[in-house]
């Protein structure tokens, strides 16, 4: 690539990186690019401007920095000073006679004042700031993946800041990067003054501040984990202990996440007496599925226990799962938001009801080997099916915090295509693992593209089965589905208004998809 | 030595300062003010550009507030540093420190020379050895005792001393005024500082910059003033570049760096101070 014959160079008079700062600033803002932004994006703008000023070409590396900067400043500036992290590199210090010590997390500084990293520290750490000096951008993304902190000003030196362009951009990381005055790996330089403009500001900005993920996690773990569900939940039968009980255990609580995520996201005022009982209800209909769908597959182990109608037989888990359905309903109705918000919501959800179980259908049919569906229709089971669960949970959130009708949109198409992106996910992740129970019908993408692609597809046993699979290169189409499928998810979530949910959803998409994205 | 040199130097350029903020118009001196006291933390300390208390910036806020006459701000600048121990501070950081006491404090007891040298040797190794140089010598003159000697070794050395062609204008300018201020001469060097000028600007940091800065343009113009350096053909020049980098209630670093600091105020006060036509 391009990028990669250039040499990474950093302005060594002071003017002009000042001015670069200048411009890029007011380009962005003039333009409005919003993070994150596309490499090949920022480097046209980077050409386009340094030819305006009339500056060396050799600088497009820097000003592409400095860009990215600017897409990512309302959002680091918006993120309070605790939930920042100050990433120094370890190449600030006196190779001759820095007393730190090393541990897995980097250098401890001894503060010994041979190089300025100690006296960073300080004025980084006085306003609230954690602090890292250690090499590579791979502990500050997995920080923010961990939800320890929400924004990262790292320093670094060129060619470190273009290897983890793509990590940060696929994890959604906001960052503002500053380059170290020069390449090379011991005594090198930075512009403290510079650094410290970028580290001081703190704006009050709730449309720009990212959403905490982890946090937001914990808080509804810590929901339905302890006895705050009993709120919601008499002792009247033993039916309503069952449901309860169901809804404690296990489970990532992905559902309610995205819920309370999408509902916080458009919410003016949030208000916990809604986010609560919202995130429940999503949960209460994915539990009650569960029930149903582990009965119907004759799943006998579900979150490493016994499923529900193992425990207790088939009628009180049939039971169980329709009380929770009637429960989300009810909990529903009882939402303390107006009425044509209720009624909105409800459309919603008993549409995506009627959807999950078209697509719970299709996949018993499948799973009975009495039918198998093509490419097409493979596809729509899977949006159906997961598709179908993520859009309720994300448009739910959506609806009850205000969102328009055009962002959910958006959110509909985003959730189809994740849905299909997720599933085909998850066969090739079948596929790739080796297990002792595996059955042909763990692959329904696989089998549906054999169909497609042999005029005589062995379906006898899976070892026959997925050497043709590979004969065929069958997988690698697999593959190249999911990157089209991730790509439109990011289509979609680019067309979205608002930034916050936008930003997450970046980052979830990081998350999930990242390794086999990576193969690209 | 030179009439001048019977006040600490940090005196020296208090009074310019003082020049410099009474030629500017009512307004713009209550902008300033307002600015300087904006800088000041509630302890005391003047903040750097993170927004802390600071030491090194705390010096420029003494010196800016002696300038403008900020009494109060002096007093609690006074009860901020009286409460700083010396030992677990930066280089910068001691000698900011030093300094800001002797002015705020005149009868505090003077350091040996020594002493004073000690202080940079111990923890200095974060700064240049130039700067290291200079801090030194502002430190000997305010704060030493029986400097005498250590003038005269000074003498010696500077004879046979030539700046680099690599050193930064506000050096080259710094050993200029410490040749003046012990009798040697200074038309050679006059003309090394002048090599810096940027023609329809100011003073430029090092011979392959292209663009002046106010830190350089203040430094060179306080020591041409100081060795009586005839100025009046670069005067309207440096001067429009030092108003071209006023904003706001503060100078800025005029090289398009637009974070309003103590520093840069204190700079730009110090070239207006140092343009001036009147008698020292």
């Amino acid at each position: 690539m391009n990028k990669k014959k250039r040499i990474l160079k950093v302005p060594k008079e002071s003017f002009l990186r000042n001015k670069l700062r200048k411009e890029t600033h007011q380009l962005i803002s003039e333009i409005g690019l919003r993070p994150p932004a596309p490499f090949t994006v920022m480097e046209q703008l980077a050409i386009d401007l340094l030819q305006r000023l009339e500056i060396s070409e050799e600088y497009i590396d820097f000003t592409i920095v400095l860009i990215g900067n600017e897409t990512w400043r309302k959002t680091v500036e918006a993120t309070p000073f605790h939930r920042r992290l100050l990433l120094l590199p370890q190449c600030l210090k006196d190779n001759n006679s820095c007393q730190g010590v090393f541990d897995e997390l980097g250098l401890n500084c001894a503060g010994c004042k041979s190089c300025p990293i100690d006296d960073i520290l300080i004025e980084a750490e006085n306003l609230g700031y954690s602090t890292l000096v250690a090499e590579g951008t791979t502990v500050a993304i997995g920080l923010v993946e961990e939800g320890a902190i929400d924004a990262v000003i790292g320093v670094s030196c060129m060619p470190v800041l273009q290897r983890s362009f793509e990590a940060v951009t696929k994890a959604a990381v906001p960052v503002i990067g500053l380059p170290l005055m020069y390449d090379g790996c011991v005594n090198t330089k930075i512009d403290l003054k510079w650094l410290y403009d970028e580290i001081c500001t703190e704006i009050e900005d709730k449309g720009s501040n990212p959403i905490s993920i982890s946090g937001l996690n914990l808080q509804l773990n810590e929901f339905f984990g302890n006895g705050t569900l009993d709120k919601f939940f008499g002792k009247k039968s033993e039916t309503e202990r069952l449901a309860k009980e169901f809804l404690q255990v296990g489970g990532q609580r992905m559902r309610p996440l995205i819920t309370a995520l999408s509902y916080k996201a458009y919410s003016q005022q949030e208000n916990d007496d809604v986010l609560y009982p919202l995130s429940l209800i999503i949960e209460c209909f994915h539990k009650a599925s569960l029930i149903h769908d582990d009965i119907e597959d004759e799943t006998a182990i579900r979150y490493d226990t016994d499923t529900v109608h193992k425990k207790h037989g088939i009628p009180h888990a049939i039971n169980a799962g329709d009380f929770l359905i009637g429960k989300g309903y009810e909990l529903l109705a009882q939402l303390p938001v107006e009425g044509a918000v209720i009624a909105k919501a409800l459309q919603k959800v008993a549409q995506s009801h009627t959807q999950l179980t078209r697509g719970q259908g299709a996949d018993i049919q499948f799973n009975s080997g009495k039918y198998v569906p093509g490419l097409e229709e493979t596809l729509e089971i899977f949006q159906h099916k997961t598709g179908e669960a993520i859009k309720v949970a994300l448009v739910m959130g959506a609806i009850v915090g205000g969102a328009s009708n055009d962002e959910i949109t958006i959110l509909e198409n985003f959730a189809d295509y994740f849905g299909i992106a997720y599933q085909v996910r998850d066969d090739l992740n079948e596929f790739e693992e080796q297990r002792s129970d595996e059955k042909i019908a763990d692959f329904p993408l696989l089998v549906a593209l054999l169909r497609e692609h042999s005029s005589e597809p062995r379906l006898t046993d899976v070892v026959t089965f997925k050497r043709q699979i590979k004969e065929l290169k069958l997988d690698e189409k697999a593959h190249s589905i999911l990157n089209s499928y991730v790509a439109k998810c990011y289509a979609e979530l680019d067309k979205l208004e608002n930034d916050r949910l936008r930003l997450s959803l970046y980052g979830v998409l990081g998350k999930i998809f990242k390794p086999l994205v990576a193969n690209e | 030595m030179n009439k001048s040199n019977t006040v600490p130097v940090y005196q020296l350029l208090v009074e310019y300062l003082k020049k410099g903020f009474s030629v500017l118009d009512a307004n713009i001196q209550q902008e300033i003010i307002t600015f300087v006291r904006s800088q000041q933390n509630q302890n005391g300390g003047f903040s750097d550009r993170a927004g802390n208390p600071d030491l090194y910036y705390s010096l420029f806020g003494l010196w800016l507030c002696l300038a403008t006459g900020q009494d109060e701000s002096l007093s609690k600048l006074k009860k901020y540093c009286s409460g700083i121990e010396l030992q677990g501070q930066g280089p910068v950081e001691q000698m900011a420190l030093v300094l800001t006491k002797a002015a705020l404090e005149p009868k505090t007891k003077k350091r040996s020379v020594l002493s004073l040298l000690r202080m940079l040797n111990q923890q200095g190794k974060n700064i240049s050895l130039s700067y290291r140089f200079f801090l030194f010598a502002l430190l000997v003159d305010a704060a030493g005792k029986n400097k005498t000697v250590y003038y005269l070794l000074a003498r010696i050395y500077l004879l046979f001393y030539h700046p680099k062609p690599d050193f930064p204008c506000s050096l080259v300018a710094a050993f200029t005024y410490a040749r003046k201020m012990l009798g040697l001469k200074v038309h050679k060097f006059q003309e090394l500082v002048m090599n810096y000028y940027v023609e329809g600007g100011g003073f430029k940091a090092f011979d392959t910059t292209s663009n002046s800065d106010m830190l350089s343009t203040a430094v060179a113009l306080f020591v041409l003033k100081e060795i009586d350096a005839d100025l009046r053909l670069i005067r309207p020049a440096t001067l429009e570049f030092v108003q071209n980098n006023y904003f706001e209630g503060a100078f800025l670093s005029g090289d398009g760096d637009e974070t309003k600091d103590l520093e840069y105020t204190f700079y730009g006060l110090l070239a207006l101070g140092s343009l001036v036509n009147n008698e020292k």
